[in-house]
């Protein structure tokens, strides 16, 4: 496939298992020795990259924008408080309760992806969401209303790890992550994975080549679910606490920043998103009442010089050439952005630079 | 056009357009923060560099403050062998003039302060308030002699962000105590991780909600503000006698307007009143119109409480005397003169509310005037009162500082001890609590201050029933352990 005049290289499973490898080894062993409350924030921004990864997992492969995956997200940290508040002090019967209140919206939203698609599917989803948004105003002996609902049970309920001292809960967290994105990379890289991109391009064409077009979605869609609510789960162990909040937009959205800065259409990229984002929304806030302006500024910056898969699509370009490294990667896709532009002034079609990703090893995350 | 359209989709023109504007919002940006008198929130807010001449309008409490602190010792003392002291004389008390530098190492204060959101009036006058007692304790020699300094950070009225801003204080920036958060979520949230944190946490501005002391108070977590029936009980008895037993509720739909619903409820039902119509308004409603159409003016209701906070309250104000309905209808704010700005709208006028502070002064209290006096010079000049927000938030620190003292404290290190003073807390009117005393419920960490029943008449604010501190009733039965 050639773009720009270029030939893009697969590259060694080997180098991309290194990889990988490194990174794991990184997240265990950077942040005892940094100490502070290095791990915590990390613990938060893994949770909040579980969050981006379902909105990935759903937009990015099944190309369906869903607006709904904070409700899920939230329903589940939700269902989670109300069970203690009832009783339930079993750290394994509760992610269960959790997950499954998650993939009973999940079922919802799948129901959606089968009725409709683009902007319609959007629009339900958003809706939903809105609705969702209210439930604790009207169910408050259930859900505490406006002032949100504690979680009883103590550390008890986090298999004794606290989250605020020591680094058992950030352990905690980064198994559950690494299990989750096992769990994706391996759906995504079977048939089943293969099925859902090649639907999320083209689903009439998916249809007309015999796949079953609404399973797939709904199948997508719980795995979506399941991600958002394993996160939800692990938001509330975290802080003790749910509020409304959790249920709204603005997690929905959030989870979309995420996935699009880190990259929609992998596995890692939202978690990169995640951890960059909110590092930058942090680090701003401490030094500015207008803070919200400036993240306003950084993301139209983001959105506009990042690649179309955002910071991974980064990594892909320097992958690509080998052992030229990131800078070779930027120089090209800077290139790559000049050149895009035709001198009569119509740019390539986005489909152009897709396919390059179509070609891409099936291991690629 | 087709063409314009095509050249601008040539990417360095693109970097342009986007850069151009971004710049250019930068620059009025750092323009507003160098113009305002709210500066941003910074890592570490050093408070003692206050200008001299702010230290030696200071230094004119520095009498009364000396006996003060005298004062609060005994008092703590003597709350501590049972009953809750009766008030201090109202006078100043005569003594040579001291200003007391403070010294030793700071004790650091985290603000959780809504400087932006749904919150950031309150969030604003909580800085201000702030900022104002900081300046008064480390001219009256700071606490246990130590300068105080507060650290600043803005949750955007998001609980879950409160939260880790609650943690990054405690375990990031060493903060010994926190104070703040205004919405009621955004303080229950962070009561919770008090104990955790082991950190003593004050709410101050805001934070309405019962629920804070009526059932999940801890160990850690204090109120300083009465708050629901305990301003409503006092308050219930006028609106019956001054239109009748019959009251409708307009309130905004989350917590703080649920709590007051219910308190209304209560308090005009103990004393033969009931609230027949309910009209519940979502937060942050703009088009308020269809709900304020809902208000009977048939005479089915003899007045109207308006539960609102914010924005809200001025546009449901504002949309009452539009429709003429507050000529038809009493109508009762819980709201002061501030609440608009220090210009109350005409349709408030007549209406009765209840206020820890008085936007116009206490008459006979010159504790009060003075402290009137040094805000003047302290607060910027759009501010022309600091308003039962900012006074709350002063309160708060200035219960930190008494009891701090009382405790001998050096610092987070002393958090046990500087609870046990200030559940004994009973400070007395004085520069540190300049409308009256305040008195710290042991069971329940709630406080108890005087409650002022005012009247707005035009723009003049009279005061009907002043309900002394020890006369508060108390907020629920939760014993915080």
């Amino acid at each position: 496939m050639k773009v720009a005049g270029r030939r893009w290289r697969s590259t060694p499973w080997w180098l991309h298992g290194g990889l990988l490898a490194l990174l794991v080894l990184a997240l265990i062993v950077v942040p005892p020795a940094k100490g502070g409350i290095f791990s915590q924030k990390l613990a938060l921004y893994l949770i909040f990259g579980l969050l981006g990864l379902s909105v990935a997992l759903i937009t990015g492969y099944a190309r369906l924008f869903n607006i709904g995956v904070g409700a899920t997200f939230g329903v589940s940290a939700y269902a989670a408080a109300i069970a203690t508040q009832h009783g339930v002090s079993n750290p394994v019967l509760l992610p269960l309760i959790g997950i499954g209140a998650g993939l009973v919206v999940s079922v919802l939203f799948g129901i959606f992806a089968i009725v409709a698609s683009g902007i319609q599917y959007m629009m339900l989803t958003f809706l939903t969401t809105l609705a969702f948004f209210e439930v604790p105003n009207f169910l408050t002996k259930l859900t505490g209303g406006d002032n949100g609902l504690v979680l009883k049970g103590g550390l008890h309920l986090s298999f004794g790890q606290n989250p605020l001292r020591g680094h058992g809960f950030y352990y905690l967290v980064l198994g559950v992550t690494l299990f989750v994105c096992a769990v994706c990379w391996y759906a995504l890289n079977s048939q089943f994975g293969r099925a859902v991109r090649a639907i999320g391009q083209n689903p009439l064409r998916a249809a007309a080549m015999g796949y079953e077009v609404s399973r797939y979605r709904m199948a997508l869609t719980l795995l979506s679910g399941f991600v958002a609510a394993v996160g939800g789960w692990l938001l509330v162990l975290d802080n003790q606490f749910v509020s409304q909040d959790m249920v709204g937009l603005n997690y929905s959205l959030n989870g979309l920043l995420y996935a699009l800065v880190g990259g929609v259409d992998s596995i890692v990229g939202p978690l990169i998103g995640a951890a960059g984002f909110r590092n930058i929304s942090e680090t701003i806030s401490r030094h500015s009442s207008d803070s919200q302006l400036f993240i306003g500024i950084a993301l139209i910056a983001i959105v506009f010089l990042m690649p179309d898969d955002g910071v991974i699509g980064l990594y892909r370009r320097a992958r690509a050439r080998g052992l030229r490294g990131l800078g070779g990667g930027l120089r090209s896709y800077a290139l790559g952005l000049l050149r895009m532009t035709r001198s009569d002034g119509e740019a390539i079609e986005p489909e152009a630079a897709a396919g390059l990703r179509a070609t891409e090893d099936a291991h690629n995350l | 056009m087709d063409l314009a359209i095509r050249r601008i989709r040539r990417a360095p023109l693109r970097l342009l357009l986007v850069g151009l504007p971004a710049l250019l919002l930068v620059a009025c940006s750092s323009s507003n923060n160098n113009s305002s008198s709210n500066k941003p929130a910074t890592a570490v807010k050093a408070a003692s560099a206050a200008a001299p001449a702010s230290a030696a309008s200071a230094a004119g409490t520095a009498a009364a403050a000396a006996a003060t602190k005298a004062a609060s010792a005994a008092a703590v003392t003597t709350a501590a062998s049972g009953s809750p002291a009766a008030a201090a004389p109202a006078g100043p008390t005569q003594s040579p003039q001291a200003q007391v530098q403070a010294t030793g190492s700071p004790i650091k204060i985290g603000v959780l302060a809504d400087l932006t959101g749904a919150f950031a009036n309150e969030g604003n006058y909580m800085k201000l308030g702030v900022d104002f007692a900081i300046q008064h304790i480390n001219a009256t020699g700071g606490i246990n002699g130590h300068k105080v300094e507060a650290v600043y950070a803005d949750p955007k009225t998001d609980p879950a962000e409160a939260v880790r801003l609650a943690r990054e204080l405690v375990q990031q920036d060493n903060v010994d105590v926190l104070v703040g958060g205004v919405g009621s979520n955004e303080c229950l949230a962070v009561e919770q991780q008090a104990p955790q944190l082991g950190v003593l946490y004050v709410a101050s501005t805001g934070c309405a909600s019962d629920v804070f002391t009526s059932t999940a108070c801890n160990k850690f977590s204090f109120r300083v503000e009465p708050t629901a029936n305990q301003t409503t009980d006092p308050e219930s008895s006028y609106l019956i006698k001054s239109a009748g037993p019959k009251w409708g509720v307009m309130y905004a739909d989350y917590a703080f307007g649920q709590s007051q619903l219910k308190a209304y409820k209560d308090s005009l039902g103990k004393l033969g009143g009931s609230v027949t119509v309910e009209i519940p308004v979502p937060l942050n409603e703009s088009n308020v119109s269809p709900y304020v159409s809902k208000i009977p003016t048939d005479g089915s209701i003899n007045g109207l409480v308006v539960a609102f906070g914010g924005a809200d309250l001025v546009r449901i104000m504002g949309a009452i005397q539009q429709f003429g309905i507050n000529k038809k209808v009493a109508i009762s704010t819980q709201a002061s003169k501030d609440f608009f700005g220090g210009t109350a709208p005409d349709a408030v006028d007549g209406s009765i509310g209840v206020t820890v502070h008085p936007t116009d002064g206490i008459p006979g209290n010159t504790y009060d005037a003075q402290f009137d006096a040094d805000w003047h010079k302290f607060a910027p000049q759009e501010r022309t009162t600091i308003g039962v927000h900012g006074y709350v938030s002063y309160m708060a620190i200035s219960a930190v500082r008494a009891a701090g003292d009382a405790a001998k404290v050096n610092g987070k290190a002393d958090t046990q001890k500087w609870i046990t003073a200030f559940e004994n807390l009973n400070m007395p009117q004085g520069p540190d609590s300049p409308t009256g005393p305040m008195i710290m419920n042991k069971n329940d960490h709630q406080g108890r201050m005087n409650v002022y029943i005012i009247q707005e008449h035009g723009q003049k604010e009279d005061i009907l029933q002043t309900v002394p501190a020890s006369e508060v009733p108390q907020i629920g039965t939760c014993q915080a352990k």
